[in-house]
C-alpha cells in the first residue's frame, strides 16, 4: 500500500515537472523500455519520461537524486549489452525528443547536437546544409543515437582514420546528479565548440560511463570534409589471416578511411541465409570493405592501384585474395549488398529474424594479436554451436583493432538465452588473457574487467563516481556501481 | 524459376548468381530462352565453383560440381563479374582470366540471363 502511495506520488511528481502526457504508466510499454535484445534480464521501471529540453532533464535529475529514484537514459534502447537497460523501481529518461541539431559550423567543422539526433538524421541534415561535411556511420541502425554511440567511443566507417568516436566529441554539455549543468570543451569559455584542447579535459569524465556520471544534453562532435569521390571496394580473402594481414598493411599507410572485415557468416545472412553452414571450403572466410576517398578522382586511382600492388605483394607471401571489386558493381549485381554499400543501414539480417536475440562480445586490443585471438574465439563460438560471426578492423591508422564475436538467438528460450550467456562468458575470458578490452562494457563483464584492471585506476573510478553521483542514481549495475 | 539447393551451404558465387538469375528470370522472353535447353553449365571463379543445372525452363544452382558438365566457365571472380555487368567477353577471355567449353551454344542461350541489364 505504501509502495502504491509513493509510485502515485513519483508519477505525479513527473506529471508536474512535464505534463501528463509525456510520463508513461502502462507497464506494458514501461516493460519494452525495461529490456533490450541481449541476454541481459529484463528490468521493470516505475517510470518513463520523454524529455525535451536540458532545464527539463536538470529537474528531473534533481527530483530523482531528492528521492534517491535511479534514471537511466534512453534514445533508440538499441545497446547490446545491457546498458540501457534500467534499474526496477527507477526512471527511464527518455531522450528521443531532444533532437535538434542545434548548430553546424562549417568552418570549424563540427555539429552541435542533442542526444536524440539519430544518424540517419544527421545524415540528411549534412546533406541539406551543403552537402560538404561528413561523419563516419557505424554498423548500427539508423534510428540509433549519434550522442550514444560516440559517448561509447563506437567505431565506425571514420575510425580507421580519426580513430575511435569518443575522440571525435569536442565538448558537453551535461547535467550532474542534483541537476547541476556543466559544458566541457572549448565551449565551457567560447561560443564556438572548437575543440576539447587546450583546457584540462573533462569531457573524459562522461565518455565510456555509460551514463553513471552525468545525463549529456549537448554534444559539439567533429565532421570532415567531403571528399569529391568516395567508393567502397569489396575484397574476399581467403582465409581470415589474409583479411588481417591486410587490415596490418593497409591501415598505416592512411590512404584509406576504412578496411572493415566480416567473417563469411554474417555476409550470408546478408543474403538471407538464416543459418549458414557449413561454409564452402573453397569460398571465401573473410570479407574486406575498404573504403577509399580522393579529393580528384587521379588520387582516388592512385589509391586503388596502389592497394592492388599491396595485395599483390600479400599474395606473394601466400595469401589469398580476389581482386577487389566496386560494390556499385555488386549492387547491380544482387541488390542484396545494398546492406553493405553503404552506412547507416537496416541490420534487418541481425535483428529480424524469429528469436529477436541479439548479442556479442565485443574489443578493441592488439592488432598484431588478431590470428591469435580470433582463432581462440571461433573455438569457444564452435564449441558451443555457434557459427563464427565476426566483426574487425584497424583502428585509429592501425595503432589498434576491433575484434567482435556476434550471436543471433531465440531470446524466448531459456536454453539458448543460457548458451549466449556460456558463450559469452568464455569469449570475454579469452580475449582479456589475449589483451583485447571489451568496448561497450556489459555489466556481466565487469568484474572481468576489473580483476585484470590496475587498483589505482579501479579506485579512481570508484572515487569520481562518488563525487559525481553521491546517492547513486545514474544507471546503476553498470561499471559495477 | 530459379531455385538454390541447400541454401544454408551455398557460397557467395552461387547467392550473387541467384539474384541476378531471380532478376533476369522474371524478363518473360529471357527466360524463354532456356525453355527447352537441358543440361548442366559448371561455373569456377577463383576457387568457387557452381553447377547451373537447366531442367524445364527451371535454373537449380548446386554447389560444386554435380557430375560432368555439358558445359564450362571458368575465370576469376572479377572477369565472371565483368560479364555479368556486361562489359564484354573479349577483354577477360584475351588476358587469358576467363575460358569456357563444352556445349557452346547452351552458353550463348544462358549468357543473357548472366547478365546484368540495367543500363548502368
Amino acid at each position: 500500500m505504501a509502495a502504491e502511495r509513493t509510485a502515485r506520488s513519483l508519477l505525479s511528481r513527473l506529471e508536474d515537472l512535464v505534463g501528463p502526457e509525456r510520463v508513461i504508466s502502462d507497464p506494458a510499454a514501461l516493460a519494452e523500455v525495461g529490456r533490450d535484445r541481449t541476454e541481459n534480464p529484463a528490468r521493470m521501471p516505475a517510470a518513463a519520461v520523454r524529455l525535451r529540453t536540458t532545464e527539463e532533464v536538470a529537474a528531473l535529475l534533481a527530483l530523482a537524486d531528492e528521492l534517491r529514484i535511479p534514471v537511466t537514459a534512453r534514445v533508440a534502447g538499441t545497446n547490446i549489452g545491457g546498458l540501457a537497460i534500467p534499474a526496477d523501481g527507477g526512471i527511464v529518461l527518455d531522450l528521443s525528443e531532444m533532437n535538434r541539431v542545434i548548430e553546424l559550423n562549417h568552418p570549424n567543422m563540427y555539429a552541435l547536437i542533442e542526444p536524440g539526433v539519430t544518424w540517419a538524421q544527421l545524415k540528411q541534415h549534412l546533406f541539406d546544409h551543403g552537402d560538404d561535411l561528413v561523419i563516419g556511420y557505424p554498423l548500427a541502425p539508423p534510428d540509433t543515437s549519434v550522442a550514444a554511440g560516440c559517448l561509447m567511443d563506437g567505431l565506425s566507417t571514420l575510425t580507421l582514420r580519426w580513430g575511435p568516436m569518443g575522440e571525435w566529441i569536442n565538448g558537453l554539455e551535461v547535467v550532474l546528479a542534483g541537476g547541476q549543468v556543466v559544458r566541457t570543451g572549448a565551449g565551457a569559455v567560447s561560443d564556438t565548440w572548437f575543440s576539447r584542447a587546450p583546457l584540462p579535459d573533462l569531457t573524459g569524465l562522461f565518455l565510456n560511463w555509460f551514463g553513471t556520471t552525468g545525463i549529456v544534453t549537448k554534444l559539439a562532435v567533429q565532421l570532415w570534409p567531403k571528399p569529391a569521390v568516395r567508393r567502397r571496394m569489396f575484397v574476399p580473402c581467403a582465409r581470415r589471416e589474409a583479411a588481417f594481414a591486410a587490415m596490418r598493411a593497409l591501415a598505416p599507410t592512411q590512404l584509406y578511411d576504412d578496411v572493415g572485415g566480416l567473417s563469411w557468416v554474417p555476409s550470408k545472412k546478408a543474403f538471407g541465409v538464416l543459418s549458414p553452414g557449413p561454409r564452402d571450403p573453397d569460398e571465401p572466410e573473410f570479407y574486406l570493405y575498404i573504403d577509399i576517398s580522393g579529393g580528384e578522382r587521379r588520387e582516388f586511382r592512385l589509391k586503388i592501384q596502389l592497394l592492388e600492388e599491396r595485395l599483390a605483394g600479400l599474395r606473394k607471401l601466400g595469401h589469398g585474395f580476389s581482386d577487389p571489386i566496386d560494390m556499385a558493381d555488386l549492387v547491380r549485381l544482387n541488390p542484396v549488398f545494398k546492406k553493405f554499400a553503404e552506412l547507416p543501414t537496416r541490420l534487418d539480417f541481425l535483428l529480424d529474424h524469429g528469436g529477436g536475440g541479439l548479442s556479442w562480445v565485443g574489443t578493441y586490443g592488439p592488432i598484431e594479436r588478431l590470428d591469435q585471438a580470433a582463432s581462440l574465439g571461433i573455438a569457444v563460438m564452435e564449441a558451443h554451436g555457434f557459427p563464427p560471426s565476426i566483426v574487425s578492423r584497424p583502428m585509429r591508422g592501425g595503432h589498434f583493432a576491433v575484434l567482435r564475436f556476434i550471436e543471433l538467438f531465440d531470446r524466448r528460450s531459456p536454453v539458448e538465452t543460457e548458451r549466449v550467456v556460456r558463450v559469452n562468458h568464455e569469449l570475454c575470458d579469452v580475449l582479456l588473457d589475449q589483451g583485447f578490452v571489451p568496448y561497450k562494457c556489459p555489466p556481466w563483464a565487469v568484474p572481468k574487467v576489473m580483476a585484470k584492471m590496475d587498483p589505482g585506476m579501479a579506485a579512481l573510478m570508484r572515487r569520481v563516481k562518488d563525487l559525481l553521483d553521491p546517492h547513486g542514481i545514474l544507471n546503476p549495475g553498470k561499471w559495477g556501481f | 524459376m530459379v531455385y538454390v539447393d541447400r541454401v544454408e551451404t551455398m557460397n557467395l558465387l552461387g547467392l550473387i548468381l541467384q539474384g541476378l538469375l531471380f532478376t533476369n528470370m522474371r524478363d518473360p522472353q529471357k527466360a524463354r530462352r532456356i525453355a527447352g535447353v537441358k543440361g548442366d553449365v559448371l561455373i569456377r571463379a577463383d576457387r568457387m565453383r557452381v553447377t547451373l543445372r537447366l531442367r524445364d525452363g527451371d535454373v537449380w544452382i548446386l554447389r560444386g560440381e554435380a557430375g560432368p558438365p555439358d558445359a564450362h566457365v571458368h575465370g576469376s571472380l572479377s572477369a565472371l563479374l565483368h560479364v555479368a555487368l556486361g562489359r564484354g567477353l573479349f577483354a577477360p577471355a584475351l588476358r587469358g582470366d576467363l575460358s569456357a567449353g563444352g556445349r557452346i551454344g547452351m552458353l550463348l542461350r544462358l549468357l543473357p540471363l548472366l547478365r546484368v541489364d540495367d543500363g548502368g
